[in-house]
């Protein structure tokens, strides 16, 4: 068991921040869940154009659910360090997370580029209205959450790891390990149906 | 309250259900989709105690309480909109259609 700086304050102010960022969590992944009860309906809907199963390659999609995966595990590590109070360690592993991240969302710009390229835009058909409606949600979350991130190391690296920065820090892992439970999602309606 | 260990197993659970999934599509599995469906929630469980170590703590029942109302309100509408939403496909069809699948169920006016 790792001693948590935290615990001193366990039951002050920053318990009930984290209780209400899990509520606002909760509340997106009600409108994560519209985004694919609405692709689930439009799947079919290709208006001539193509399919899922000629669009989507799997090894990209292993790819980046292997990347996210990754990244959420090393920002685990983050906050274990951070609750050790070793700052050096910290910075390494959100440095890591940030990486992954960011080329989580390149992978991602990449498959969309090259689908809009192709003529296969979010204007092409339902189906693919909801699709970029849908991974494209999640894709700004990521680049929120990178952004999150970025602002929390510069706060790490000059203010230390003080409880208030602890707290924040705790949030923001909730943040991406939530992210990557809904690319779980994406990875198995999306990518992983297409291809049954 | 999190661990070195509770992350690392759920790591390794995480890359083997993720592994698993790919590979019963890619081995072309005849209910490969009920496979990948129960894959996913299989890792949805194993994320949720392992990273975010839902409802541990000490006030964690309220978080787990939250999180259990809504899963019922996604199931609900969900399930919801995918059934109503193939019923009116099927029923709402145009005539051409109707009139072949009218023919292959041998129903008759």
């Amino acid at each position: 068991m790792i001693e948590n700086p935290l615990e001193q304050h366990h039951h002050g102010v920053n318990d009930k921040a984290i209780f209400g960022f899990w509520i606002y969590l909760m509340t997106d992944l009600i409108m994560f869940a519209a985004l694919f009860a609405s692709y689930a309906v439009l799947r079919d809907n290709t208006f001539g154009g193509p399919g899922a199963s000629e669009l989507f390659s799997l090894p990209g999609a292993l790819t980046e659910t292997l990347i996210l995966l990754t990244s959420s595990f090393t920002c685990g590590l983050a906050i274990l360090a951070a609750y050790k109070n070793n700052k050096t360690q910290t910075l390494i592993w959100f440095g890591i997370t940030f990486l992954l991240g960011t080329a989580f969302l390149v992978l991602e710009l990449k498959e969309f580029s090259h689908l809009i390229a192709e003529g296969n835009s979010f204007q092409r058909s339902a189906f693919l209205s909801s699709f970029f409606s849908l991974v494209g949600t999640h894709g700004l979350h990521i680049a929120v959450g990178l952004l999150w991130m970025l602002v929390s190391m510069v706060m790490v690296w000059f203010k230390g790891l003080t409880p208030f920065i602890v707290n924040k820090l705790t949030r923001l892992i909730l943040f991406w390990h939530f992210l990557d439970v809904v690319w779980i999602f994406i990875f198995t309606i999306v990518y992983l149906h297409a291809h049954i | 309250m999190p661990t070195y260990k509770s992350y690392i197993i759920g790591f390794i659970l995480c890359l083997a259900l993720t592994l698993a999934a790919y590979f019963a599509v890619t081995n072309g599995f005849s209910n490969a989709g009920m496979i990948i469906v129960a894959l996913a929630i299989v890792q949805l469980v194993v994320q949720l105690i392992f990273f975010l170590h839902l409802g541990q703590g000490k006030d964690g029942h309220w978080n787990l309480t939250v999180f259990f109302s809504t899963v019922s309100v996604i199931v609900i509408f969900v399930i919801g909109s995918i059934w109503i939403m193939n019923h009116l496909n099927y029923n709402m069809m145009p005539t051409e259609v109707e009139h072949s699948l009218m023919h292959m169920e041998n129903i008759y006016k």
